[in-house]
């Protein structure tokens, strides 16, 4: 019996050994090879790199450490949604139009556009001159490419694969996009999420026997940095392009440093190992005040925030009484929420959770803005047929472990209403399942914000036009003005009916609004830096400089 | 001997596929999709869909599995679901890092748990004993990421010589080894003196004292060469721990090792990294242990004789 088992596994041993050398010839152990071959000529390139670097600090700083919370994915991002690769790729790559300080759309690559009256085509006038950092020169068919590449891109399915209909060149400089249907956001969703790829340097590349996979990581775009090497886990590195088309950067090595552990970017930044921390890349709390009092380290907030709210599952009969909603969020004390969850940074929300800079933000008198007023918060639960909280269904909260916090802070402030919390976290990867699953009654999220209203659809969208509605909260009249200003092209009437729009959603609450956080910015005294963009708060790269 | 390491190399593969088929199936239950964390915030459900239809996250169980059985017969663990570069790749240009760190740990642990623990066996109730003793007690009750936190605030930020992160250089490897070693040292030297103690005390060693050999060659060659066996085991242990799990440690000095590489794989429910880590480290664990293992039989020849039978 031994020895046949022995038999056995030899037999076993002898499968692998045989098939291991079988598939020397497949593909997929001739792209294992390639990869390591890339990396270790990466390894040998960025040692070089970085000691002649090294050598010259101290000097005139002509380079940047960049913080990176993470490995990078790709160098696309069109086919992410991870912060840091955006961050990232917009130093290597441009869109047709941009966003200015007060995220209005304003030209890039494209020096212009225009729309047509029916507003399905959006015409693109390229700027001349503008090479690639290969070389090549932007041609419309470049942009072509892209926008096949946009539209197959998964992450972008909802918004512009939506709406994109394609691209085609018109003449040696113009080209037209076409949409699905009217949508007045398209210009910004260009700008934010679009980046121009070179056709013919993709098309060599491939043909070369390179994968599409290893293609994310070696684009050729038009950007401010090129890409020179990029070690897994540890650094990417990026040269300026001498040629770019807004003036070469004054800053010429970018150095990514890859540090996974907060509290280890927190020492390198006071260390002054690193000279830059974008916002969506951690700072450990109790760092903040540290770096603040430090004489080496300026620490920026930005106007770019992350609005915290709680969904309320309006699909369960408590939550469809209006006044039970309310209730909920005249019962929260806000000032306590956000001196415990933010350390005092936090700031009221003023109208639902958008900032002024989004297009479409409202200053109406008719939006409804909640402060704490227990009182009016009883009487309210008590007219919904629950006083003291009693009959109330004990409220289970969906949560990940890191805003666990501020769901004790509501579960305090609601239990003064006689109402129980009950809170389950769960994983990350697997709270927007729970939650479509209809399986809680509050959740809280914290959205980036939008640089324009329409963009925000997810709580209480009309499900038959394949919007998100996460609250199951519905209202024909509020879907009827949601899609009227996705398609008004006058400024002005569109405010009128996002005021009306935004006025129906505080009024109505389907979500308890808790506060927004600005996002901080780090950097090394005496280093210039960009304002932050929508909508992952990217960073203009060629801004920056040396005081 | 050679049929014994033959018969542990074989024993390895039913491990490997129980290996596998535990980790596959924790992670197969686990909640969360890949799709989730790749969509982004606020996710449409059918983008989320769509994601991990292309990865092949949907496929039932079993086609999973044995898909991934045939890959690892063919050394290729499958693309990683973030970078969609091949896992096997990713965990070699990774592993050379957490190898240095754990070898070099593991060398200095030893020199330092084992001479002085020598030391303070033979000089039972000396000063250098208690010294020794209450430093000993001091390190092993701190954890080796407290100690690297210390290292790194009291040193590497008041002294540029120390980089204060990555291993870029061999001097960055110096910190993080002081702060692994001084924790494993420190119950590595309790167990040297106690079972130094134990062999000093037994009668051969009497026995050769009495018939009046030198004390340097007492100690040396018959007390501590019996007192070896449980040391080396411990530091086998050790260093197999070292190789998987000085996640904390490559996290402080961020080191970009295979430890914090399968930390964030798992929490980006990356199946492939996972499997791929997870299967390679139990390899590398089987023969550190099958290496340890034939140590011994070069340390003592009753054991030699046990496996040549």
């Amino acid at each position: 019996m031994k020895k046949l088992l022995a038999l056995l596994l030899v037999a076993v041993l002898m499968v692998g050994l045989f098939a291991g050398c079988a598939s020397t010839d497949t593909t997929d152990t001739t792209d294992t090879n390639n990869t390591n071959t890339t990396d270790t000529t990466n390894t040998d390139s960025k040692e070089e790199e970085s000691t002649e670097s090294d050598s010259s600090e101290g000097n005139k700083r002509d380079h940047i450490n960049v913080s990176l919370s993470s490995s990078i994915t790709t160098l696309d991002s069109m086919q992410t949604t991870l912060a840091i690769n955006h961050i990232v790729a917009k130093a290597l790559m441009d869109s047709l139009t941009d966003f200015d300080e007060n995220w209005d759309v304003v030209p890039a690559l494209a020096e212009s556009y225009e729309i047509s009256d029916d507003g399905m085509t959006y015409i693109y006038t390229l700027r001349e001159g503008v090479t690639f950092h290969s070389g090549d020169p932007l041609t419309p068919d470049d942009v072509v490419y892209s926008v096949e590449r946009g539209k197959a891109a998964a992450p972008l399915a909802a918004t512009f694969g939506k709406y994109c209909a394609g691209a085609e060149a018109l003449d040696d400089r113009r080209v037209a996009l076409h949409l699905t249907q009217p949508y007045t956001p398209f210009a910004t969703i260009v700008s934010k999420e679009l980046v121009i790829h070179n056709r013919s340097y993709h098309d060599e590349y491939i043909a070369e026997g390179h994968t599409e996979a290893e293609y994310l990581m070696h684009v050729d775009g038009t950007g401010p940095y090129k890409f020179v090497s990029y070690e897994d886990g540890v650094a990417l590195e990026l040269e300026a392009n001498e040629n770019y088309w807004a003036g070469a950067p004054a800053i010429k090595y970018w150095h990514g440093k890859i540090v996974t552990d907060n509290n280890a970017r927190a020492l390198a930044m006071e260390a002054g190992d690193i000279d830059f921390v974008s916002t969506q890349v951690t700072i450990p709390q109790s760092s903040i005040a540290t770096l603040e009092a430090s004489d080496d380290v300026n620490v920026i907030y930005t106007d770019f925030m992350q609005c915290g709210s709680v969904l309320l599952n309006c699909r369960l009969p408590e939550f469809q009484d209006v006044r039970v909603r309310k209730a909920l969020n005249y019962a929260v004390d806000y000032d306590w929420l956000i001196e415990t969850q933010t350390e005092g940074k936090g700031v009221p929300i003023s109208c639902a959770y958008i900032t002024e800079k989004t297009t479409g933000f409202s200053t109406a008198d008719s939006i409804v803005n909640y402060t704490y007023d227990l009182e009016k918060a009883k009487e309210l639960l008590a007219e919904a047929g629950y006083p003291n909280g009693e009959g109330f269904p004990v409220i289970n909260a969906v949560i990940t472990e890191q805003r666990k916090g501020c769901m004790e802070v509501l579960q305090q402030c609601w239990a003064e209403l006689g109402l129980t919390v009950e809170i389950n976290v769960v994983e990350s990867s697997s709270v927007w399942d729970t939650i479509d699953s209809g399986n809680y009654s509050v959740g809280i999220v914290f959205n980036n914000v939008m640089p324009d209203t329409t963009m925000y659809d997810w709580y209480f969208g009309d499900p038959d036009t394949g919007a998100l509605n996460r609250t199951g909260y519905e209202n024909p009249e509020l879907w009827e003005l949601q899609e009227q200003a996705a398609v008004e092209m006058d400024p002005d009437k569109r405010q009128e009916l996002f005021d009306q729009i935004w006025t129906i959603i505080t009024d109505e609450c389907p979500v308890v609004w808790m506060y927004q956080q600005p996002q901080m910015m780090y950097a090394a005294k005496g280093l210039h830096v960009s304002g932050t963009y929508p909508t992952n708060s990217v960073v203009h790269w060629n801004e920056f400089y040396w005081e | 001997m050679w049929k014994f390491i033959g018969k542990r190399i074989l024993l390895m593969i039913p491990i490997i596929i129980g290996v596998s088929l535990l980790v596959f199936t924790i992670l197969y239950f686990t909640p969360g999709s890949p799709g989730e964390i790749l969509a982004g915030a606020n996710p449409q459900k059918e983008v989320v869909d769509q994601i991990n239809h292309e990865l092949g996250f949907d496929r039932p169980y079993h086609v999973r599995f044995f898909e991934f059985l045939k890959g690892v017969v063919q050394l290729d663990f499958g693309d990683s679901y973030t970078s969609r570069q091949p896992v096997i790749g990713e965990i070699l240009s990774r592993f050379p890092r957490t190898l240095t760190l754990a070898f070099c740990s593991m060398i200095v642990t030893a020199i330092l748990g084992i001479s002085i623990g020598i030391l303070s066996a033979v000089k039972q109730y000396s000063f250098i004993d208690y010294a020794s003793t209450v430093v000993s007690m001091f390190f092993s009750s701190m954890p080796s990421f407290w100690i690297g936190m210390m290292l790194l605030l009291l040193i590497a930020m008041n002294n540029p010589w120390f980089p204060i992160n990555g291993v870029k250089t061999w001097r960055g490897y110096i910190l993080p080894v002081i702060a692994i070693s001084l924790c494993n040292a420190a119950p590595l030297m309790r167990l040297t003196r106690s079972t130094m103690l134990e062999t000093i005390r037994s009668d051969y060693v009497r026995t050769a004292k009495a018939k009046g050999a030198l004390e340097k060659r007492v100690i040396w060659k018959h007390a501590f060469k019996n007192a070896l066996l449980p040391v080396v085991t411990n530091i086998g242990n050790n260093f197999r721990a070292l190789l998987g799990g000085s996640v904390i440690t490559e996290t402080v000095f961020v080191i970009p090792g295979v430890g914090s590489y399968v930390v964030e794989a798992i929490r980006n429910k990356n199946v492939p990294s996972v499997m791929g880590a997870t299967l390679f480290l139990s390899v590398t664990f089987l023969v550190v242990i099958l290496a340890v293992d034939v140590l011994y039989a070069y340390i003592d020849p009753r054991i030699k004789a046990k496996y040549t039978k």
